[in-house]
């Protein structure tokens, strides 16, 4: 299992337009990824899809835990890292 | 029998004009042989409710709205989503549902879980859910298109979700829904398009029948159905009346606030997040007099990173393109629940310590917040204001820790100004009294009268019957402010006003002739204090002031 830890800075956390690029990302792969966010006090871990984004509630400067299981566990994390780290493409 | 049904909000602007339903609903042909025949007719929904809602997407990306595209293109995803496919498939081939049924139960399902998340925004996220429920059943249904609304046609439907407000056409003189609440989507958009709307009317807007005469009051939230000749006749000159408003107080937009022999005063804009600075453009704010940042401390566990707030006063100062954006220092005190902080319950939090107090006590936060600032300030006008201030000392203290950030930040090479301007809000009797000692240490004045009414009054601003004895408006506040305005002239450093007496026309017109340079506001009360002021003149405001601070009475 891989995992990652890291900070929305985008103004919409994960809703809208950075929850469908992160959606659309998480696809490509073929492993079981899962998000948490750290930052809400009943902050379940749930699969990464539109309605486990919604209940997350990811807004901007929470923190989400990202986990991957399967065969490319570890590149998938490292793109959805990158993703967010990114911003999504913005400046 | 009244034919006036009440809503619980919508977007201001009288309509009238014909009903045309638009009500989706499950033709009686729809009972499948099979699971396997409802999963199959449910396949085919999915599809084309996600080639529609990308559609959509396209169609907003064209026109430059990314936002919208990315919401469109959200929806699309969950039309898909696993959660609602395995609830669906499951109760329709293990527990016999119609796929009607299946589908309602489990949109349900997904948003009873965020409608009962703890934060406004969120709530309003369940009616994305809801936008993909009616996406799905508009494909199994299919339903009449919104493209062939006739001109002047008021909308009757039980909600609309993003998709169709989207849709709607130009010549759409209105719409009434039966559900949705004040702060919902429907709402939102409608007030941002312009069209006078009332939603949460009901299930008795449901049975309006197609064609019937309607009279729709955005404003009130009221619809009159099958309105009387007198109803008419008095709705339609107030449409008129408001449509000469808004065409004068829109030519007025771009004209500096005056009084009517032409004395300058400024009319700024107060927001609350950096999405409301294009709002406060609008309305035609010459700048923002006070940014209130407790948006990035409030709601969370942990304190926000300095990225994350140079990010929001970048993004406004861009938006504001080149007008001065003053920002206010964290102003959280004892009253306010914020996890991280520590705050150690107080017997008074108003006389406590909050506002630049705080910051002493926690200076790294403070020195986060200046850090962000400094850096934020080469995008445009920004000047940094200080709350609670109440000695010289205080403010000593503030420019020092400015100092040592812009010292640190030079040190490591990274971008920022360290010639912003520093101000103090004078909202403490003690800040009023002493002005002309303040005067000499900061670069402007803000009036934060709310407070300064609170601590003047001695009375609690939250108790509505002590407020309506000693209000903002009395003498004794309204001599601090002039004490305030004087001192501020003979220093040369401006001086406004940022709390509710701004953006009380009568009182601002006073303002402006006890000598107050500029006044903040909320956006929307902007263009009606503009129009107060370009029709008094300045001996006028005068005698006005000097009869409000009593000064006149021999």
């Amino acid at each position: 299992m891989t995992e990652a830890v890291l900070e929305v800075t985008n103004k919409d956390g994960l809703h809208a337009r950075p929850a469908k690029d992160l959606i659309k990302k998480a696809r490509e792969f073929n492993s079981k990824i899962t998000i948490q966010n750290l930052s809400r006090p009943n902050g379940q871990e749930v699969a990464l899809t539109p309605v486990g984004l919604l209940n997350s509630a990811v807004r901007q400067g929470h923190q989400v835990r990202l986990r991957a299981e399967g065969p490319d566990a570890e590149e998938a994390i490292a793109a959805l890292s990158q993703l967010i780290t990114d911003n999504f493409g913005e400046s | 029998m009244t034919n006036l049904l009440q809503g619980v909000g919508g977007a201001p602007g009288i309509a009238l004009g014909k009903a045309f339903r638009y009500v989706l609903t499950p033709t009686t042909a729809d009972v499948d042989a099979s699971p396997a025949a409802a999963l199959e007719r449910f396949r085919a929904a999915q599809a084309a409710a996600i080639e529609r809602l990308n559609a959509l997407a396209e169609a907003q990306r064209e026109q430059g709205y990314e936002a919208e595209a990315g919401i469109f293109e959200f929806q699309a995803l969950m039309v898909e989503d696993p959660t609602l496919d395995d609830a669906v498939v499951d109760m329709v081939s293990n527990q016999g549902l119609s796929l009607d049924a299946a589908l309602d139960a489990a949109i349900a399902q997904a948003r009873a879980s965020i409608a009962a998340l703890d934060d406004e925004y969120l709530r309003e996220r369940a009616a994305d859910v809801d936008a993909v429920g009616m996406e799905l059943r508009r494909a199994l249904y299919g339903g009449p298109s919104l493209a062939k609304v006739p001109a002047g046609a008021i909308i009757v439907a039980a909600d609309l979700t993003p998709a169709e407000t989207v849709e709607l056409p130009r010549h759409v003189a209105g719409f009434a829904t039966a559900f949705g609440g004040p702060t919902g989507h429907t709402a939102i958009l409608a007030r941002s398009r312009g069209i006078p709307a009332v939603v949460g009317l009901g299930d008795a807007a449901l049975e309006i029948v197609d064609g019937t005469s309607l009279i729709l009051d955005g404003d009130a939230a009221q619809l009159l159905v099958e309105p009387t000749a007198e109803q008419t006749a008095l709705y339609t000159q107030r449409r008129e009346q408001q449509e000469a408003d808004r065409l004068r107080r829109q030519s007025l937009r771009d004209v500096p606030g005056q009084l009517a022999d032409g004395h300058a005063v400024a009319l700024w804009a107060n927001i609350g997040r950096p999405e409301e600075a294009a709002l406060a453009l609008e309305q035609g704010a010459e700048g923002i007099g006070l940014f209130r940042t407790e948006f990035l401390f409030l709601d969370r566990h942990a304190a926000p990173s300095e990225e994350e707030q140079f990010a929001a006063y970048r993004t406004t100062l861009e938006t504001i393109a080149g007008r001065p954006v003053v920002v206010r220092t964290l102003d959280i005190g004892g009253d306010k629940e914020v996890p991280y902080l520590g705050l150690p319950h107080e017997a008074n939090p108003f006389l406590g310590v909050r506002g630049i107090r705080l910051c002493m006590q926690q200076p790294e936060l403070f020195t986060t917040q200046l850090r962000a600032l400094l850096r934020a300030a080469v995008y445009g006008d920004l000047w940094v204001m200080l709350p609670m201030v109440a000695t010289v000392e205080d403010v000593v203290w503030a420019r020092e820790q400015l100092r040592l950030v812009a010292a640190a930040l030079e040190a490591e090479g990274i971008a920022h100004r360290a010639d912003v301007r520093l101000g103090a809000m004078i909202e403490t009797p003690a800040a009023a009294v002493t002005a002309d000692l303040l005067a000499r240490e900061v670069a402007f004045f803000s009036v934060g009268s709310n407070d300064l009414t609170q601590y003047t009054m001695a009375a609690d601003r939250g108790l509505a019957q002590l407020v309506a004895r000693y209000p903002h408006d009395s003498a004794a506040v309204l001599r601090l402010i002039q004490q305030t305005a004087a001192a501020a002239k003979r220093a040369g450093i401006p001086c406004g006003v940022c709390g509710d007496l701004a953006g009380t026309p009568a009182i601002a017109a006073a303002l402006a002739a006890m000598g107050i340079d500029e006044l903040s506001m909320a956006p929307a009360l902007i263009p009606v204090v503009k129009e107060h002021l370009r029709g008094i003149t300045f001996a006028e405001a005068q005698a006005r002031a000097q009869a409000l601070m009593q000064l006149d009475v021999p």
